[in-house]
């Protein structure tokens, strides 16, 4: 099959793939940009792990081919930190051991800074309801929930 | 997951999309969370891809005294955070927000929805009950097409578009008409793998005072297509809203009876079967205290 030249940008990089109209986003990304952050998990749209955001919106990169991210601006995980200074959000899971063993994390953080975009000051329950498209098998979402709390509450939120 | 090769297209138009999707294989690909998947694990092939997310002809919403109409290619996110959605038809928005997760909504369609309708689709058995009216485009041009039409005897096979919809159509709109009934609802037990309905029913309901006068009910996740369960509504109209629990425990299994009900590792036909009243008696419910 032909192959299509998509331009698009990633973390603020602007970049140009060729690539098959099959390629799915996420691999485009992970193997062509060598942007490694979004995991492929299960590959069938469960499990959240290749979670970034395209114009603004979360998605999960296997359940998009990359030929639909022409002229879009991709946001991962990789993108969040300054340099060596941690996101704030990261900063949150890290001090409140909001991982084990990682690979869920790179879509958590992302769904977790949509979620604070929208609601600053989100309860319990609203934050599993806006993690439920991530799953992780480690922590049973405690830690996880207590690490947005805590990013919530070091942005200004209450309490 | 590696799909089997296949072209992709963007048409620019409408009738370039209709020329698109005249080829033997083509498929419509919007939100493509029902399409995708199917397609990565090869349980469909299609030959090229007619991507119809950003045509102008299958977005937005527009509200006037008929009722509600909605692009093929609106999001269920965007549809949610358009109150007009809730307003005129309540056991939609019920249905919108119960599919998925975020991402998913994000991206799924509700053009999608209808006509992939797969099994323990949210958004059937809404269209169902509110007799929604389809606006379809194909190479005679624009007709319209009760959802009944869509839903005949049997959907079609998995993974492949409902049968009544033709191969070279495109779904464009849906209308949902104004209605004055007292209240809907649509209430669904998730299934606990795949996120869709086990059983999920959508109910619209016209009381007087504390009576049933008229009571339609839709259910999804029985089997590939969207079922009226009206063996409960012909038994509920004329009683009691104090009735209507134990009237639809009751009377459920006889709308199955039928119906060769979906088995699966997780979750057996029996299963569905039991529960189905229940859910119907909790959608009826619900559909009781949220104003149309």
């Amino acid at each position: 099959m032909a192959e299509h030249e998509v331009e698009l940008t990633v973390d603020g990089e602007a970049a140009s793939v060729a690539v098959e109209p099959r390629t799915l986003l996420v691999h485009a990304i992970r193997d062509q940009l060598g942007v490694t952050a979004p995991k492929i998990g299960c590959e069938t749209g469960k499990c959240g792990a290749c979670t970034v955001t395209l114009d603004g919106t979360l998605v999960k990169s296997c359940m998009l081919l990359a030929v639909q991210a022409e002229g879009g601006t991709v946001r991962t995980a990789a993108g969040m930190a300054d340099g060596d200074e941690l996101h704030p959000i990261q900063q949150a899971f890290r001090a409140t051991h909001g991982l084990q063993c990682g690979y869920c994390t790179p879509g958590m953080l992302l769904a977790a800074e949509r979620l604070l975009a929208d609601q600053p000051n989100p309860s319990r329950a609203e934050i599993r309801s806006a993690l439920k498209g991530n799953i992780c098998r480690c922590t049973g979402y405690q830690h996880i929930v207590d690490a947005i709390e805590r990013a919530a509450a070091d942005a200004g939120g209450a309490p | 997951m590696y799909p089997a090769p296949f072209a992709y297209e963007r048409p620019t138009s409408l009738g370039e999309a209709i020329t698109a999707l005249a080829a033997d294989d083509a498929r419509v690909l919007a939100g493509g969370h029902s399409l995708l998947t199917a397609v990565k694990s090869r349980a469909t092939t299609p030959g090229t891809l007619v991507d119809v997310s950003e045509l102008p002809s299958l977005a937005g919403v527009d509200r006037d005294d008929d009722g509600l109409w909605i692009g093929a290619a609106s999001t269920y996110a965007a549809l949610l955070a358009d109150e007009r959605v809730a307003t005129v038809v309540p056991m939609l928005a019920d249905a919108l927000a119960s599919i998925g997760d975020p991402q998913i909504r994000n991206r799924g369609t509700v053009g999608g929805n209808l006509v992939q309708a797969d099994l323990g689709a949210d958004l059937p058995p809404v269209a169902l009950v509110a007799d929604a009216v389809l606006t379809i485009h194909d190479e005679a041009g624009e007709h319209q097409r009760e959802i009944s039409d869509l839903y005949g005897e049997e959907v079609g096979a998995d993974h492949e578009p409902a049968a009544g919809l033709g191969t070279s159509a495109l779904l464009t709109g849906v209308e949902f008409p104004a209605s004055d009934a007292t209240g809907s609802a649509y209430v669904r037990r998730t299934h606990p793998a795949t996120g869709y309905a086990t059983v999920g029913v959508a109910a619209r309901l016209w009381l007087d005072g504390d009576m049933i006068e008229e009571l339609r009910l839709g259910a999804t996740g029985l089997c590939r297509r969207p079922i009226r369960l009206t063996a409960v509504e012909s038994a509920v109209r004329g009683q009691s809203i104090e009735d209507a629990a134990s009237l639809a425990t009751a009377h459920a299994p006889a709308d199955v009876t039928s119906v060769d009900v979906h088995d699966d590792p997780n979750v057996s036909g029996s299963f569905r079967r039991t529960i189905l009243g229940t859910v119907t008696a909790a959608a009826i419910d619900r559909a009781s205290g949220v104003d149309e």
